[in-house]
């Protein structure tokens, strides 16, 4: 089952615009695959949610001690 | 992906227990099926379960709602209602199930070719999607909302887009993460980048007084090097310029020894003493008898009691109280109210160890008790601190008959000696303060500022470099959701634009076709449809842009689907009608309307001449008023059931008028 | 969860006492003279510890003897009172706290910490310089106390 070929572009451009790595689009779309075929184990979420937070890259701020 | 609706079966709900079946004696769907079904029937019933059965939406019903499908005036404690499809020619049948008497719904989910019965509502995977409620509202709807499509009032467009392409999976998915976040943050203390940053200050703060205290605490050390090594120059310059008097030196020197012991002495009492008088019993002998008194009376009081909340409780259950009456419920919710005045067993625990101390403290068999000991050895502190007083005062007087012997020299050096003396009392201090223990102390709230104690500091920082760690991961996570949320916004925005673009130029394209002499174009898709020359447009034309689009949201991806309207001709105009007739077959593979006889005139025959693939359905309810319709049923075509009639036919669709229908 | 406190002026009343190493050594001179006295206030504090540190821990069941002792008779109930005895002991002790006392507890426990402080400094009259001299003054100051006022 796949997401439509709209969104997944869409999806692609909207993480390069945030400068993310590939695996960032990889791992939404894998989500969002399991969402469109019914996916509900809260458990089953909480694994997609970690392993896109893992894969989301943010800069050490500026001001350190 | 074809998608075809086969017939369904209702038995013991609201709707009429009939089975319509759509597929031909041959075998094949055809293009249109109407079913006709007049005011009361339940035509609305039946579109609602329809639809809850194919998209499993029963499961979230309340009792209330679940009763609602119950046939007025009928005992039957079940009821269900079937759905018959095609999946790409392969049967599936999703089954409604109602028990009314527990208030349950469940499904059956048949598909041969993937092995059998599912019992849960349970399509394949591949279909999913197209079973969801926002999606499914895209082809079983009613007759107003191809035109609403084009209201501004309205964002259906826009609602159709998302349904097509699941843009509120994605909402899903931000929504997760919202509410990950709002739980992991809950548990934490300040989770804002401002939390953070003043937790950053703070230990920033406590770094430089470390620095600061560090540095100082080098330094006294150094000057106290310095002053001890100064004070002992000091003192041996005295002593060697007053040796001339022999016989007074000797008295000092003795003197200073006899000083020296007797500090040393009063020191080591002084903190005996202390270790002592932290029993409050050894201050006086009437602390003790006072709390002697204390512990005999709890004992003549029985306190505490030897009750616990389980005796309580083993109270209640019994049918007689222990005070030898009836153990009523008025006396249960008694004893509930006031068991908590009674000490428990952990109240009695400090009690009991309390008398047990204080047993323990004035019973000791020992020659003296604590407060005599303790005034014994106040009176040896007394005397050592006469005894240092004493010293000290032969050393002064010793030192000033030295000094008077002796010059003005002797005198200055004693001035600087005494003054480097208290400077190094001084620094004493500092030092003790310094090197203090943070044990007792680190729960304190001086300021940092005033914080002397490099271990209270250490400690300090200890403890807000793991907040800033705890908070870190948080504001970190928080930064990450939020980037997120950014792709997430920004992907549905360009995937509902191209979408938009691709809508608008296939509708128009299927609108050349199905409006060739009578063409309108879409201009743009937004939240609704907006046509160029929108005033211009006549219903007729703002219908088919409707219908239009919506094929082309249901063709997407090389799917087809059928459309299900309840009422398609029922609130517009003859010479619209005719217009909607005529595109109707043009749209898709499966047509299903719901009408009522009223629908009939400029509409069903219009369809009937465009499209040679028809089927007509009469269905009504047997009840008083139909009676008189028995009679002029055809002799073929019929089916019967308790509670209503199926008359399969043109003919007899075609005459169930308006006269009959009021009738009913 | 409630701290005991010392008062600001107490802190600074005992400062040159080399020897009294923790705040805990003055609260607890100022905590017994505040109980033995009947003597409360209510001065500007610092919260310290929550509490009792180990010199202490032996004599806290002592201490807690005392305030009911104190309490008991700021309310006038007579030690054979029970009801009256079991009800003001629920509202003072708690088990579960690191003190063994309620947040009322500490509270009623900081209060005769500052009445005490305020006795000792009228008593002694002056800011002591050394401990043996304060030591000294302090058991004087209570025997004195109770050569003059009949507790039992």
């Amino acid at each position: 089952m796949s997401i439509d070929a709209a969104l997944e572009k869409a999806l692609v451009e909207a993480v390069q615009d945030q400068h993310q790595p590939e695996n960032v689009s990889n791992r939404m779309l894998a989500w969002l695959t399991a969402l469109s075929v019914g996916e509900k184990n809260e458990s089953q979420m909480l694994e997609y949610f970690d392993v896109l937070m893992d894969s989301i890259v943010i800069e050490a701020p500026e001001n350190e001690d | 992906m074809k998608i075809s609706l086969t017939g369904w079966e209702s038995e013991s709900l609201r709707s009429p227990d009939i089975k319509i079946d759509l597929v031909k004696a041959n075998g094949n769907l055809p293009k249109v099926a109407l079913i006709q079904m007049p005011n009361g029937t339940g035509k609305t019933t039946t579109l609602e379960l329809l639809s809850a059965t194919l998209n499993g939406s029963a499961e979230r019903w309340n009792e209330e709602k679940i009763l609602s499908f119950r046939r007025v005036g009928s005992e039957a404690s079940k009821g269900h209602f079937i759905v018959h499809l095609l999946i790409n020619d392969a049967p599936l049948s999703i089954q409604l199930a109602i028990n009314f008497e527990n208030s349950i719904v469940s499904y059956k989910t048949t598909y041969p070719s993937d092995g059998g019965v599912v019992s849960k509502w349970s399509p394949p995977p591949e279909i999913m999607k197209f079973l969801s409620e926002e999606f499914l509202k895209l082809f079983i709807f009613d007759g107003e909302f191809a035109a609403k499509l084009l209201d501004d009032a309205n964002e259906k467009a826009d609602h159709a887009i998302d349904a097509l392409c699941q843009l509120y999976l994605v909402d899903k998915i931000r929504n997760f993460a919202r509410n990950e976040w709002s739980k992991k943050s809950s548990n934490e203390g300040t989770k804002t980048e401002v939390g953070l940053k003043q937790k950053k200050s703070t230990r920033s703060k406590l770094l430089s007084q470390k620095s600061k205290i560090e540095k100082l605490r080098n330094k006294i050390s150094g000057d106290q090097i310095i002053l001890k090594k100064r004070v002992e120059e000091l003192d041996t310059k005295i002593s060697q310029k007053l040796s001339t008097n022999g016989s007074t030196k000797d008295r000092f020197e003795e003197a200073r020894i006899e000083l020296g012991k007797s500090t040393g002495e009063l020191k080591l009492l002084t903190s005996e003493v202390i270790q002592a008088i932290r029993n409050p019993i050894a201050l006086h002998s009437e602390i003790g008898s006072g709390l002697n008194l204390l512990k005999e009376n709890l004992d003549q009081l029985r306190l505490p009691e030897n009750t616990s909340s389980q005796f309580f409780e083993e109270l209640k259950k019994e049918k007689v109280c222990i005070c030898g009456r009836e153990m009523t419920e008025g006396a249960r919710t008694e004893i509930t109210n006031n068991a908590h005045q009674y000490l428990d067993s952990e109240d009695s625990g400090v009690l009991n160890a309390l008398k047990a101390d204080i047993g323990s403290y004035l019973e000791k068999d020992e020659d003296k008790d604590l407060h005599e000991k303790l005034s014994d050895e106040i009176g040896k502190l007394r005397l050592s601190r006469r005894k240092k007083k004493n010293a000290k005062s032969v050393v002064d007087a010793l030192e000033k008959k030295l000094t008077d012997q002796g010059d003005n020299q002797v005198k200055e050096w004693r001035e600087e000696l005494n003054m480097k003396l208290g400077i190094l009392q001084e620094t004493e201090s500092l030092l003790k303060s310094i090197d203090a223990p943070s044990k007792e102390e680190r729960n304190s709230n001086v300021v940092i500022e005033d914080l002397f104690s490099l271990e209270l500091i250490n400690s300090r920082l200890d403890h807000i470099n793991h907040e800033i760690s705890k908070i870190t991961k948080t504001v970190d996570l928080n930064r990450k959701i939020k980037v997120l949320e950014n792709i997430c916004e920004n992907a549905i925005a360009k995937a509902r634009n191209k979408i938009r673009l691709e809508l608008t130029e296939e509708s128009n394209t299927r609108l050349k076709t199905v409006l060739k002499n009578d063409p309108i174009t879409i201009e743009k898709i937004e939240k609704n449809i907006k046509l160029v020359a929108q005033k211009g447009a006549s219903v007729g034309q703002t219908l088919s842009v409707g219908y239009a689009f919506l094929m082309s949201v249901l063709n997407r991806g090389k799917n087809d689907f059928p459309l299900v309207v309840d009422s398609p001709a029922g609130s517009i105009e003859r010479v619209v009608r005719k217009e909607l007739a005529a595109l109707i077959p043009t749209l898709c593979h499966q047509f299903v309307g719901f009408t009522i006889n009223t629908e009939f005139d400029g509409f069903v025959p219009v369809l009937k001449e465009n499209s040679d693939d028809c089927i007509f359905l009469t269905l009504f309810r047997i009840t008083e008023g139909t009676k008189r319709l028995m009679p002029g049923l055809p002799s073929e075509g019929v089916v019967k059931t308790n509670n209503a009639v199926l008359v399969s036919g043109y003919e007899y669709f075609s005459s169930f008028d308006q006269e009959d229908e009021d009738g009913i | 969860m409630a701290r005991f406190q010392l008062s600001n002026d107490a802190s600074k009343f005992f400062e040159n006492l080399q020897e009294l190493k923790t705040q805990f050594d003055i609260y607890y001179f100022c905590i017994v003279a505040g109980l033995t006295t009947g003597r409360a206030d209510e001065l500007p504090s610092q919260e310290f510890v929550d509490y009792f540190i180990d010199d202490y821990k032996p004599v806290k069941h002592l201490l807690i003897g005392l305030l009911i002792n104190a309490e008991l008779k700021r309310a006038g109930i007579a030690l054979n009172e029970k009801e009256a005895v079991r009800s003001k002991i629920k509202k003072l002790i708690d088990p579960s706290s690191s003190t063994l006392l309620t947040d009322a507890g500490v509270a009623r426990l900081n209060a005769y910490a500052d009445g005490g402080y305020l006795h000792i400094r009228e008593k002694l009259g002056i800011k002591p310089y050394s401990t043996p001299e304060f030591i000294v003054g302090y058991t004087e100051m209570m025997n004195f106390y109770f050569d003059n006022n009949k507790t039992l």
